[in-house]
This record gives C-alpha cells, structure tokens and sequence, in this order.
C-alpha cells in the first residue's frame, strides 16, 4: 500500500544564466611539473611590474583601441574607449552588438536587444586577485617554475572573495604568459602573447580563452592602439536603451497565460507557431527550443557549448516577429538551444522568456488569479499597500537582498522559474552556525535518507532540503521557511550568488516587476492572509 | 521494488503503441470528510499550535538512530532493525521466514534479497522508511491550506485542506485539537483513499513523534500497521555496519558442469526446475532483480504463503511472497529459495507453459555459460573460475550490477553508452527513449528521417506520454564486445525507460548474444564472451 509521504520538494527551477561550465566539479590542482625556483614573491611581482612598464610622462591616460575577434564559430569586432577609469566597448560577434562599460566607478552593460543594465558590483573576485597580487598579500603564493607549456614562474592567487588562478610569469621577461582560472565551475585558460610597447606601456595584443570546450573557444587580436588622444566624456558615459522592444502604446495588456504548478505558462506566437513559454525572471534572456528554431526555418549562429544544470549546445538567432498575447516584439535576440520541459498537464513548453522582454514594461503577476498584465513603466505607480525591494541586475537577473537568522544574504535571484527557493551551497557552507537546520529538514533527510534532484536548464541539479530561519524580506519576517540545499553544482549556483527566491515565496504575493526602475514590489494576497495574517 | 524488463517485452510486441495519457479527475474521494463542524480557529493558529506540539531537536546532538519496529503488512508480521547515521544506514527487515537487508554507506546503496544475495543498486529504497513520515505539507507556504472545520467526538480534530500546486487532488490533514498532533491524513490514492492515523506520540530528546502508524485504504485485507518498540537517538554506530552485507545463499552452484534442462524457444532461454515432483519452466531471465512464480500455479501446488493475504473477498489476487522447500536444474539446489507469487502468463508453443522467471538471485550463485550455438545453458561448478574463465579465449566484457542487472558497454551510432542492458530473455535488442532524446540524429530511421522525442514541443502539440513512436533505426555501428555491426537496423522507440534510478539506452538481447558463448560469472565479477562458430562465419575482420 502506498502511503502518502508528507512534504514533496522538487520541480523545476528555471534559472538560466550566461555560463559556460564542465559537467562536473573543475580540476583546481596546481598545473603539472612546477619545480622549486630561485626566486621570490616579492622579486617577482617587481619584475612584474617593470616589465609592464608605465605609462610615459606627459601622456595623458587615454586609449582608443580596435581589436578583431572571434568566440567559436563567430567573429567580429571590438572597439574600447577608455579614459582614465571609465571605459567603453562596443562589441559585434554574428549578428549581435553588445556594449558594456564603467563610468564613475559604476559598471554597465547593454545586451544584444540594446538594453542597458548597471551592475551593484556583485562580482569582484578579478579585481580582488589583481590587487592581491599587486601587494603579493594573503591568499598569493609563489609555487615554483614550470618548462610547461611555458618556461614561467607559476604564482597561486586565491585571496578571500576571490577566485583561483595559476598565473604564469615568463621566466625571461616577467610577462603574464598564461592564466589558468576557476571560473563558474570551469577551468579556464588565457594564454596573451604578442607584447608591444606603447608610449611606455607594455601590453599583449593577442589573447587566446578556453575552456576546454573547442566551440567556446575566444581570440582577441589588436589592430590598433591610440594613446593619449581626447575622449570626449560622452564617448564612455552610461548610455540609455537602444531599443524599446514593446510599444508603449500597446500597453497596459492583458497577457494570456496559465499556471503549471506556480509557473507562469505564457503563449508566444513565434511566425506560423505558437509555442508556451514559462515566464522567467531567473533567466537572463529569451530562450525557445531548437527544434522549433528550427522548424521556423530561422537562421542561427555560433554554437556555444553551456552549462546550467547539463550541457547543452546554444546559438544566438534573431526571431523577426514574436507576439506575446497583443504585445508584439520584433527583430528579437533571443537564444536556441535544446529546452523542452512539461507541463503539469503534460503540454510541452519550448522556451523561457526573461529579461529582454520583462525589462521592456512593468509587469504584475497575480499568483492567485494565475494571470500577468503589462504595464507601461513611464506611467507605472505601485499600488499603495505594495512593499518595494530594491533589484540589482548583474546579470540581468533581479537581485534582492534577504536575511536569514541575522545574516545577510545580498545576492538571491528572485526567480518565478524556480518551483521552490534555494540556498547555494557556497552561502550555505560558509555560514553553517545561521544557516542550521530548524528541524524539518532534519526530519525530511531522516524519513528519505536519499539524493534529491530538481530539472534545470540542461539536466538536474542534487540538493538537499535545509529550514532555516528566521527570513527576512522586504520587512517581512518568516520564523523558517523551507529551501533546497544545492549540493556540488558551481556551474547552475554561478558566482557570488547565495540563492533563489522561488514560486514558494513569491505565490503567496501580487508581484509586480519594475526592471526599468530596478523594483520589485510585493503586495500580500489571500494565501498570504491566510498563513500569516495581516 | 523490483526490476524487471518482462512489462516491457510485453508492451514492446503489443504494438501498436497507444498508452492513454492517465487523465485525472477529481472524485468522490476528494470529498472532505464528513461531520466536520465550524470552527472559527484560523490556519496560522493550527500550524502554531502543531509546531510547538512536535517540539525542537536538542541542539549538537548527534543525527543517528537505532529503531526496532514491529510490523503487519498485508497479513504477515514482521521486524524492522533500522541503524542510521546521517544518511548512511542499514536495515533488516524480518517477515515471516523471509529477510531482506538494505543499506546505504556514503553514495553506495546495496540490498540484499530473501535468498540472501547482495547487490549495490540505484533503486531507492522506500520499505525502510515507510513508516517514518514527514507529515508537514500544510505547514509548507508552496501549499494551498484551509481550515475546514472541526471534528466531533472524544478526540475531536481540526481538518485542514491542503492542496499541491499542480497536483488534482487534496488531501486532509487532522490536528488533534487537544494536543495539536497530527493523526489522521486522508488523500485519495487511485480511485481509494488512503488513510493514515498516528497515534501513541512520544518525545524524545525534545521531539515528539508516533509510535503507532496504521494504514488503510478501505480494504482491511491489505491494512499495514506499524508499531516502535524502542528508540535511542544519538548514538554512536560503527561505521562498518553500513558496509554491503556478503552473501547468504539459497542457492547452490554444481559441483560439476551441468547442462540445464530446458531450451531456448522465440529467443528466450527456458529451463525446468524440479519442484515437488513436478517440472516447471522458467525464463532464465538477465535482466531481472527478481524471481517469480505465477499466482495461480503457487496455490494449485499449494505453496506456502504465511498468512500473507493472497486474494481479496471478490476474488481480486494479491501478490505474495512464497518459497520452494527444495528445487533443482540439473546440479544446482535452491533450499527455501524466495519467490514473489503474481499473475504471470507466458506460453511460447502449445506445449510450453513457462510459470515464472529465474532472476537475478539464480544468476548470482552460479557461473551460467550461455551456447547459443546449440541454444542451451550450463551450470559451472563455480572453483573453476577463481581464477580466471578456464574455457579458452573469452573476453571480459566491463559491467556494472545494478539492483542486479548487468549493465554494459555499447556503441550506438558514434556514442558509447554504459547504459545498455543484457537480456536473455528479449529476442530482438532495442533502443530507448533516454538514448533518442539525448542522440537523435543517430537513430535517424531508415528514411533518413529523426524522430527525438515525437513532436514538436508548439503549443497544440500532444501531450507528453501519449505518442509514442517505433522505427527501425539505421543505426551506422552497433558495437558490443568484439562485434562491430554495421548499418545496423534496430527496433527503437521514444519510450524511456528507468531501472532504479538509472535510464536505460539500450537493451541488448539475444539477436546480438547469439554470436558469442556467453559465461556469466556474478560469483567473481565476470562476464566473458567467446565468439563462436556463428560470428566467424558472420564477420570478417576489418582490413
């Protein structure tokens, strides 16, 4: 007789973001054959940086440089523009043109649909490396010298908050020759070669990245240099949308769509096809399957390989019309690869749409009632009793803040594809006192003693059940609340992430996403009255 | 639960293929239960209540524990021994003469069987924990839950609706009002509804749980009621316990080569076991974790059932477990050899009647030399092969057992699988939908035209489950041991399929043994191939 197991955790959780990652755990043991050397830290971060040279007196500190690119199968162009601390680059690969940049100390990027995000400064780890090995502090360490594959002097650098790297110093010039980097579960490996000197300084005009995967393999070759020269303040400031994707006038709209478990399932009309979509603040772009790509005869470009929860092969493709209810989009960026998931009614679902489309209005989702509108963002108030959050978008994904038994967990992507909320297991593992169990996880691993795993983009990510608590978000506060635990799975966690905030928190709310004014309000609804009152 | 491709190898010739989406409804059992009264207590009140009820683990202590249970499934009591430590855990679980242990240490799981062999397995083991529940989906903010009301009588109760995202039917959930326990959960299961009540509650080390879980789905036949007869938590527990346990053996090897009686008949093996008097035919059957007999010929030869329920008052049989005293093929003696007793039907010629299937505990004793050249099947006395496959030049074939199913190494196309079964019961070998889904283009059918996973994933397309596809693919190798066949036609579907919580690619069957002498050697971690007069007259070597 089959009996009914109490709490069931699992599902799907569509979170997808730009990452390029090995399937399993990344090899971070010391490059091979380093043998002891004749030489210390401190020599040879002087040599280093003699070696580099500086920037010649009188010059001012700007550049105007042209590179010629290529990532896989595509090429392209770079061009940066830098003046002292802010910088700009504009950067065609196939048929996209992306641009990002740092003006006044705050970071940018434009995606391939022209939108413009700024980043929080979630990410710091290179920066924390380059200065930790400037001052050769703690977390750097000279390992020795190794004839392979370059004759170098081979530095460890892996200061707090920062991520590891092997770094291969020529052993004749004192030249960085080599990376070797952990990066979104990935090794990496930069090789630079071809050093000139300009007006002092000494630089690589040629750089190779791989990371082990021969179709994401990057080069950048530099065609041209200018030191010195005027750069006007316009040329790095932050610059606005180049596109607006959903006419205003087409808004506010009713946007048709149902609810899969507490997914929202949208309808896209995609040229002779109609496909369902989740609607996916965890994702950072536009996704459709590519079999229907395919089927629509539409040409793509590139084939990255990526990772998420699996591997999966992906290339960038230009939909021409995409309507979503009586919202059209078109000449849109979107990304192919292969995604089929299922609905709880078992109709297939194709494809994700995220951020390009969700930054492009205000939209309110109403968990109870199942249904989405969209709403102009120029005209968009809150409603009155709404709480708001503050978002991020690193990644062009929403970033909040939330805090769990006093700790602070800045970096959790509120995600309506994710069926329940997630504790990273990096966040997790470092601050076990806060993050202990209050007892039903105990009690869940303790009646099924076994491997979970929920579906991802790619394949399935193992966790386990951890309530923590209490929670805290946006003034509210939970006593525990029940998240996943995700166990060995760097390359779907991505860096300096702590978690996600899923359809278990978020159906017990009307949300309202406001990309264009970095919110996301929150207004109680009637399961929230119902539990927690108020 | 067992593993078994013979569910298989019956859907796979009953084409065609045209499984019904399961379209469920809400019934009658959704209902919520009758008599309740108004209460004006709120949800937020009753999960309140309920987690104070339940109480807080003590702090630092450590998560193991050392459970007795006693038990009645079904008829037959029972014992559970239950040691775990984190995850890692064994149990035994006694029922009537039968035993059955199982095990987790670190990421290796391991049963062993009635008949007392031991194999890892994926297949996650739900009998050790059954009656160890977590009853807090009303609890969990991901579920829709409502007070309904409240019960009547000594222990009146507060019933709360719960209802799972995505999920058509609810469940009901009792709080005793007095002391805020859950007893009683009420949730349709099939066209019954499954009742649980808990009773004799008990706090240890601060935590309050049942010591009494009974089970009822209407019919009282097949009730299950579960008892604790004593608890220590925190305890320290050698970690050698979590250790596979070694072989206890119902079955004994030959002491000389013995041919088994029996034949090989539609490309299945047959032999006949010697019962009582009487020889019965069975599948000598690979590719499954269990034996079996058939229910109606179990009671005609008046097999023991040990009070287990066999049949319900219509008449409707129920599985049971049974054993033969005694039985032999050829040299090989099972003595109290296990068997699960269920409705089994397999008639190859008119004058063959086959009751059951020889699995994986009769394999696992013996080493099996398979001839396909003569169609028969020997028992090797098993000290010959300690060291080594004494019949000339055999090539081991790399395997892994799971759950006691030999999975090996295959080539489809260009992709190497370690996700191929051997069958020696599946005359024709076939590919499965977890291979077509991942490698589509390799499985093109014979028009050149992919089929992946049948359809194209629009919005009107059919739901999932309900076309499945057959072809034959033109597969440009298929590689097994030393056979490269090329341009190759095999059966394929879309259809996955799962053997405990492995996919499988590809199941090999005898179309694709029959060039090989095959030795199955589970005693010594062996499986040998000889290529025989058949594949040197088929294959020629390259260059």
């Amino acid at each position: 007789m089959a009996s009914g197991r109490g709490i069931a955790l699992g599902g799907i959780v569509a979170l997808l973001l730009v990452a390029n990652a090995r399937a399993d755990e990344p090899d971070t043991s010391p490059p091979p054959g380093i043998a002891p050397a004749a030489m210390t830290l401190e020599r040879l971060i002087a040599a280093n940086n003699r070696a580099e040279g500086t920037l010649a007196q009188g010059v001012a500190p700007t550049r105007r440089e042209q590179w010629k690119i290529s990532n896989g199968a595509m090429t392209g162009t770079l061009t940066y523009v830098q003046s002292g601390k802010n910088f700009r680059a504009d950067q065609t690969l196939g048929p996209s043109s992306t641009a990002w940049g740092s003006w006044g100390g705050r970071a940018w990027q434009m995606n391939a649909n022209g939108q413009v995000s700024v980043a929080s400064g979630l990410h710091r780890a290179d920066d924390i490396d380059n200065s930790a090995f400037r001052r050769g502090g703690s977390g750097v360490t000279l390992l020795g010298r190794a004839t392979q594959p370059v004759n170098a002097f081979v530095v460890r650098v892996q200061p707090s908050g920062g991520r590891l790297e092997y770094r291969f110093y020529d052993a004749h010039t004192f030249r960085l020759d080599r990376l070797e980097e952990i990066r979104d579960g990935r090794r990496v490996t930069v090789t630079f070669d071809d050093y000139r000197t300009t007006d002092g300084l000494v630089e690589p005009w040629h750089t190779h990245t791989t990371d082990g995967f021969a179709t994401n393999d990057g080069d950048r070759t530099l065609l041209s240099r200018l030191v010195g020269t005027a750069v006007a303040p316009s040329e790095t400031a932050i610059p606005p949308d180049r596109l607006t994707l959903i006419a205003p006038t087409s808004l506010p709209a009713e946007i048709p769509a149902t609810m899969s478990g507490d997914a929202f399932v949208v309808p896209v009309k995609l040229g002779a096809y109609t496909v369902n979509c989740i609607f996916d603040s965890g994702a950072d772009g536009i996704v459709i399957d590519s079999a229907v790509i395919g089927a629509l005869g539409l040409k793509t470009y590139g084939h990255i390989t990526s990772q998420t929860a699996g591997t999966y092969v992906e290339s960038d493709v230009i939909i021409p019309a995409m309507a979503i209810g009586n919202v059209t989009l078109n000449d849109i960026h979107a990304r192919s690869l292969p995604f089929t998931q299922w609905t709880d009614t078992g109709k297939p679902i194709a494809g994700l749409l995220g951020y390009d489309v969700i930054r492009s209005a205000v939209w309110h989702l109403d968990y109870v009632r199942g249904t989405i509108e969209a709403l102009p963002a120029a005209t968009f108030t809150p409603p009155t009793n709404a709480r708001a959050l503050v978002a991020t978008f690193d990644d062009d994904v929403p970033t909040i803040g939330v805090t769990i038994d006093g700790l602070a967990g800045p970096a959790f992507v509120l995600d309506t594809g994710a069926d329940r909320s997630t504790i990273f297991s990096r966040y997790g593992d470092a601050h076990p006192q806060e993050l202990r169990d209050r007892g039903l996880g105990e009690s869940m691993n303790d009646a099924f003693p076994f491997i979970n795993d929920f579906s991802g983009v790619g394949g399935t990510v193992d966790y386990r059940p951890l309530q923590v608590g209490p929670v805290v978000v946006s003034g509210w506060s939970f006593p525990k609340w029940l998240f996943e635990m995700t166990q060995n799975a760097p390359s779907f966690e991505l860096e300096d992430y702590d978690g996600l905030i899923g359809q278990d928190f978020l159906r017990n709310f009307d949300v309202y996403l406001d990309y264009p004014h970095d919110k996301i309000y929150l207004v109680p609804n009637d399961r929230f009255r119902k539990r927690w009152g108020g | 639960m067992s593993s078994r491709l013979i569910i298989l190898l019956a859907l796979f010739f009953a084409l065609p293929w045209c499984a019904a989406a399961s379209q469920a409804v809400a019934t009658q059992t959704d209902q919520p239960p009758p008599g309740l009264v108004a209460t004006d207590v709120s949800l937020a009140q009753v999960l309140a209540n309920h987690e104070k009820a339940i109480g807080t683990r003590a702090a630092g202590q450590r998560d193991s524990v050392v459970e007795h249970w006693t038990f009645t499934e079904s008829g037959m009591s029972g014992t559970e021994d239950l040691q775990r430590d984190g995850t890692d855990y064994r149990s035994r679980i006694a029922y009537g003469p039968f035993v059955d242990e199982y095990g987790q240490h670190g990421e290796s799981r391991w049963h062993q069987d009635a008949n007392g062999f031991s194999c890892l397995t994926t297949e996650i083991d739900e009998r050790s924990f059954y009656a160890t529940r977590v009853t807090e989906d009303a609890a969990d903010p991901k579920n829709d839950a409502s007070v309904l009301g409240k019960t009547l009588g000594a222990h009146p109760a507060y019933v709360v609706k719960v209802k799972r995202p995505g999920k058509t039917h609810p469940e009901f959930i009792f709080y005793d009002a007095d002391n805020a326990q859950v007893v009683r959960v009420e949730a349709p299961t099939g066209k019954r509804r499954l009742i649980e009540t808990f009773d004799d509650f008990r706090v240890t080390d601060g935590i309050s749980r049942p010591w009494h879980v009974h089970d009822t789905d209407g019919r009282p036949q097949l009730d299950d009621d579960w008892k604790l007869a004593s608890l220590q938590q925190g305890v320290n527990i050698p970690e050698s316990t979590f250790e596979m346990a070694p072989n206890a053996p119902h079955v004994s090897p030959p002491e000389l080569p013995s041919p088994l009686p029996g034949k090989m008949m539609l490309g299945a093996y047959i032999i006949r076991l010697q019962v009582a008097g009487r020889g019965l035919d069975f599948l000598l059957d690979s590719s499954a974790s269990e034996s079996i007999i058939d229910w109606d010929v179990a009671r005609e030869m008046g097999l023991p059932d040990y009070g287990q329920v066999t049949h319900l008052p219509d008449g409707t049989k129920v599985r049971f477990f049974t054993r033969f005293a005694h039985a032999t093929a050829a040299g090989v003696a099972l003595d109290d050899f296990t068997l699960t007793s269920e409705d089994f039907a397999y008639q190859p010629s008119v004058n063959t009647k086959v009751v059951g299937v020889l699995g994986y505990d009769f394999f696992a004793a013996n080493v099996l030399h398979f001839d396909f050249t003569n169609g028969t099947v020997e028992a090797l006395p098993v000290a010959q092969f300690a060291s080594g496959n004494p019949t000339g030049a055999s090539v081991d074939v790399p395997f892994t057992l799971d759950d006691g199913l030999p999975f090996v190494h295959a080539g489809i196309g260009d992709i190497v699988t370690d996700r191929a079964v051997l069958s020696t019961i599946m005359p024709y070998s076939f590919i499965l939908g977890s291979f077509v889904d991942a490698h589509p283009s390799e499985v093109a059918d014979v028009s050149g035209k992919m089929h992946a996973a049948g359809i194209l994933p629009v919005a009107g397309a059919d739901s999932y489950g309900v076309k499945m596809e057959t072809w034959t693919a033109r597969l440009s190798h298929f590689r097994f041991a030393l056979s490269d066949y090329q341009r190759a036609g095999i059966p394929t579907t879309n259809s996955p399929l799962m053997l405990g919580d492995r996919s499988v690619d590809v199941i090999i069957g005898t179309d694709y043994l029959k060039f090989y002498d095959v030795y199955f050697d589970y005693p010594y971690g062996r499986l040998t191939v000889k290529p025989n007069a058949l594949f040197f007259k088929t294959f020629k070597p390259n260059g």
